[in-house]
């Protein structure tokens, strides 16, 4: 803006009736236009910025910006782009037209696909994965290299801006925020876990606090034996939460000295009672004191309502000692040993101790979750209440990878009426309750034969709510060419006047997108 | 309603598209489509248009086009498209009026007229003693008083039938309001100075050249009738159909699409209008491009067309056409605000811009110029997000100052801002 606008602007802004000075000239050519001293300064004044606007305007000139040589171009993208009928499906997905679980699984099948992310959409996508962080590891391999390069540009898009190129991950470490460091730590531990380990401990003592507790459950990616003197270190912290997450760790480390204190703990505690004409049981005896070494590794740290004081120091102690162990102390299978536990006096204690070992092994099926999870099903529902329902949040995680059909056996063995019983409904849903990624086909087609023998006594159901839950969360997670090919078959049993008519609707319609979305990915990019 | 199951009897043939959809009474509705404009019809009792079941049936054929069989239409759909097709020959034949009425009405409109300019005359008059008392005032002091003080100025405006003039003194008024806008105090200062302008053209209307007089007097709120402007001489040409944004204003709905000819090189604006939830009635979708005859609004620097024939509609494909550079963009500006002082929008095409990343809401060109992006332009991380420090081709409108992207060509595409990215 010149020194004439200024001025002018600035007359207009405190009003000639205060001003009190004239106007002066713009200089030639513009005072030519403008009318003689005579007229009214208000007209004059008008004229002259309208004038000197219309100069300006026409008569532009772009000012030099200084050379920005260290923001260079993103690298030429060696993944292919994404195939154009799958970009028009993350439109609708982004316009919010379908549920929002969908999401996360087109973006699973553009990684599957090898290709990265559309351009257009990468604000879009930045954004919603850093209001869902669990949308990041979905997020970061189909970024590509725009969409690195533009994370860099926002600091709250750092997560996504850390590359692979070593100086940066040392830079964000150093001075990045805790939230860039805890994932600067994660992907460096991914690369290289002894290098990443070995930054965290010269780091360590200097950290505070909330630090430490925020940084340390990071070792967790490519947890191995040589973390294990670290983090039994760690338990000494001054810090709860500290100490809290070194256990958590260290209870994931199989056959770490955590797991085996805790086993010869346990093993004067448990013995097998053999009793005449009866089945035998499983005792267990209480133990007595507490001392600091069991306060050290947790014991009598987490609160369990309902039970006994020493009744929750046993759980914490059996929580921390793979399951294994015990087929081999009593020699039995992980069946026969659930039945020695319901008739025991502690069933509760020893099967919730189970069950939350069992859960730290989420890598594959372990023999012992779906195991829980079949004495679950068939137990009295007093007892079933002792295997927690994130077990089957667990089971969720991995029922993509049923290829043994475990998972299908489990499903097969809920009794003929399943849908009248409320808990058990909710446990399928607490399966199919994922998202991420479809189920196999022969797990899908169970479930759904399931359902359509139960489709003539579904209208008088006494709890539809749960029903309505289940339908949603299969809708995202069943096998969607396997459940669109059911529709039609379903279509007499579902009226127009069936009181879950509407949650079937949306069922279909989910499915048929999600058809439609897996489709979109299997023609050439 | 695009879920197969409600559906029966489907078929399409080249002309049209039908089927039976069973709704919550005892037949099921006849819902037909006629695919060459396309036109809707069913036979349920809703007053939408086009209805749910129409737009069901259009859906549906995108999603499962194998459901349709191909074959000859019913008698119900033969009927229908047999009776569109007369009726719009009877809409060819136009009625002609004798003489002695056209005379009389012609009379009767000079009349109408005569007022209608006594009235802005005395409105304009009034427009300028306030601007002089704003003027003494000054802006500071008349801050206080809110939206009101500005209200009150256009609902004059709108007395004196001069609608424009009310909307562009409620938006200088609104400025100073808005808290996020930058040099709100020189915009609005700028705004009122224009309609000073636009006030002494209005008393000098005599000694502008005539096609300014109908710029000025289309500003003032005289609209020409679209009839008129289809006897203007057509401009046939390849359109490339550049950009299109659409702004809604209570419940009537405005959409502006820029077109840009091959062989002429001129530019054309086009806008159209519809109410609710009514559709546009011409297809023009950013990004294609079509052969076609454009009929110009007459004025001193004519941009705003109507579209005449269209044909051949197919996308783009090569490119948004010949870009400019920013130099040659201020030289065609400076000439187009000669002929048309009060011109507001002036469509650009500059090449090799390369936003900014340090400074976002700045384009960096080739020579490394700075060119502003307008404020109210909210998308620049999108731009940011195609460009990753690549030059991009933008299109957008200039103002004199800094530009609105509208759209932008990256990889043999063209993005239109308004509707292919979502925020």
């Amino acid at each position: 803006m010149s020194q004439d606008t200024r001025r002018l602007h600035q007359l207009f802004k405190i009003g000639s009736a205060r001003a009190g000075a004239a106007l002066t000239g713009l200089g030639e050519p513009l005072d030519a236009l403008l009318p003689e001293n005579g007229s009214a300064i208000e007209a004059r004044l008008w004229l002259a910025i309208g004038a000197l606007d219309l100069w300006e305007r026409s008569g532009y000139q772009a000012a030099q910006v200084p050379n920005q040589a260290d923001t260079p171009a993103a690298p030429t993208d060696p993944l292919p782009p994404c195939p154009t009928r799958a970009e028009g499906m993350l439109a609708l997905l982004l316009r919010g037209v379908h549920p929002a679980g969908l999401l996360s699984e087109w973006l699973q099948l553009l990684h599957r696909h090898g290709a990265r992310l559309p351009a257009r959409f990468l604000p879009n996508l930045l954004e919603a994965a850093m209001r869902q962080p669990r949308l990041r590891p979905r997020v970061a391999p189909v970024l590509g290299e725009r969409g690195h390069w533009l994370a860099r540009l926002r600091p709250e898009w750092q997560w996504a801006a850390i590359g692979f190129d070593p100086a940066q991950r040392a830079l964000a470490w150093d001075t990045g925020s805790i939230e860039q460091r805890v994932a600067t730590l994660r992907a460096w531990r991914d690369d290289d876990p002894a290098a990443a380990r070995q930054a965290l401990m010269d780091a360590w003592t200097t950290e505070p606090p909330e630090y430490r507790a925020a940084l340390l459950p990071a070792l967790a990616v490519r947890l191995g034996a040589d973390d294990e003197d670290f983090i039994e270190s760690a338990l000494d912290d001054r810090r709860k939460e500290v100490r809290a997450a070194a256990r958590r760790l260290l209870v994931q480390l199989p056959g770490s000295r955590l797991s085996q204190r805790m086993r010869a703990r346990l093993l004067p505690l448990l013995q097998v009672e053999q009793r005449l004409l009866r089945a035998p049981r499983l005792q267990l005896a209480l133990p007595g004191d507490i001392d600091a070494a069991m306060r050290r590794d947790g014991i009598g740290a987490n609160p369990w309502p309902g039970l006994g004081e020493k009744a929750g120091w046993v759980i914490d102690m059996l929580a921390a000692v793979d399951p294994r162990v015990w087929e081999q102390a009593f020699d039995r299978s992980p069946r026969k040993l659930l039945a020695l536990a319901e008739s025991s006096e502690f069933a509760v204690v020893l099967i919730r101790g189970w069950a939350l070992a069992s859960m730290h092994d989420a890598t594959g099926l372990s023999p012992w979750l779906l195991d829980l999870a079949h004495w679950s099903i068939g137990a009295k529902p007093a007892l079933r209440e002792a295997v927690p329902d994130s077990l089957f949040d667990v089971l969720g995680t991995v029922a993509r990878h049923d290829e043994d059909a475990g998972l299908s056996a489990l499903v097969g063995a809920f009794s003929s009426t399943w849908h009248s019983d409320a808990g058990l409904v909710h446990l399928l849903h607490t399966l199919a309750d994922h998202g991420a990624g479809s189920w196999p086909q022969g797990l899908s087609r169970r479930v759904l034969q399931r359902i359509e023998s139960a489709l003539p006594t579904l209208a008088t159901l006494a709890h539809p709510w749960a029903f309505r839950q289940l339908l949603s969360s299969l809708a995202l997670a069943l096998d969607p060419s396997t459940a669109a090919a059911v529709s039609a078959g379903w279509h007499g049993a579902i009226q127009p006047d069936h009181p879950l008519r509407d949650a079937f609707d949306t069922f279909f319609s989910t499915v048929r997108f999600r058809h439609e979305m897996h489709l979109s990915f299997q023609e050439p990019a | 309603m695009a879920v197969p199951r409600n559906w029966s009897n489907l078929g399409r043939s080249e002309a049209a598209l039908w089927g039976e959809c069973q709704g919550s009474g005892k037949n099921p509705y006849r819902t037909q489509i006629d695919l060459g404009d396309p036109a809707f019809k069913c036979s349920c009792p809703s007053r939408k248009f086009p209805c749910k079941h129409g737009l069901g049936l259009y859906l549906l054929l995108a999603a499962e086009p194998a459901l349709f069989n191909s074959g000859d239409a019913p008698a119900w759909v033969n009927d229908w498209l047999q009776s569109r097709q007369q009726r719009q020959e009877k809409k060819a034949a136009k009625p002609e009026t004798s003489p002695e009425a056209a005379a009389a009405a012609a009379v009767q409109a000079h009349k109408r007229e005569e007022k209608r300019e006594d009235k802005v005359d005395a409105g304009l008059r009034e427009l300028q003693t306030w601007l002089h008392d704003l003027a003494r005032e000054g802006l500071a002091a008349v801050r206080s008083r809110g939206q009101g003080f500005w209200d009150a100025i256009a609902a004059r405006m709108v007395d004196a039938q001069a609608a424009p003039l009310a909307r562009r003194l409620r938006r200088a008024g609104g400025m100073l309001y808005q808290s996020n806008l930058p040099h709100a105090e020189q915009l609005a200062a700028h705004e009122l100075a224009s309609l000073y302008l636009l006030g002494e053209a209005w008393r000098r209307l005599d000694e502008l050249p005539a096609p300014l007089q109908v710029d000025v007097r289309t500003l003032l709120g005289w609209t020409v009738s679209q009839e008129d402007v289809l006897r203007e001489a057509p401009v046939e040409d390849h359109w490339r159909v550049l950009s299109q944004t659409v702004s809604e204003d209570e419940r009537l709905r405005m959409r502006a699409s820029w077109l840009h000819g091959v062989a002429s090189g001129r530019w054309a604006l086009v806008l159209q209008y519809a109410v609710g939830t009514q559709g546009f009635e011409q297809g023009l979708v950013p990004g294609t491009a079509f052969d076609g005859a454009l009929h110009f609004y007459p004025g001193a620097f004519p941009l705003r067309a109507l579209v005449g024939q269209q044909a051949g509609v197919r996308p783009l494909a090569d490119g948004p056409g010949p870009a400019s550079n920013i130099d040659a963009l201020l030289d065609e500006y400076a000439h187009a605000l000669a002929a048309q002082p009060f011109l507001e929008r002036f469509p650009a095409l500059l090449a090799g811009l390369i936003p900014d990343a340090g400074g976002q809401g700045i384009l960096r060109d080739a020579q490394g110029r700075r060119i502003e992006l307008q404020p109210s332009f909210r998308h620049a991380i999108y731009l940011l997000a195609l460009s990753a420090g690549h030059p991009l081709t933008v299109f957008g409108e200039w103002d004199g100052r800094a530009l609105l992207p509208l759209s932008v060509w990256h990889e043999a595409r063209l993005y239109n801002i308004d509707s292919d990215f979502i925020s």
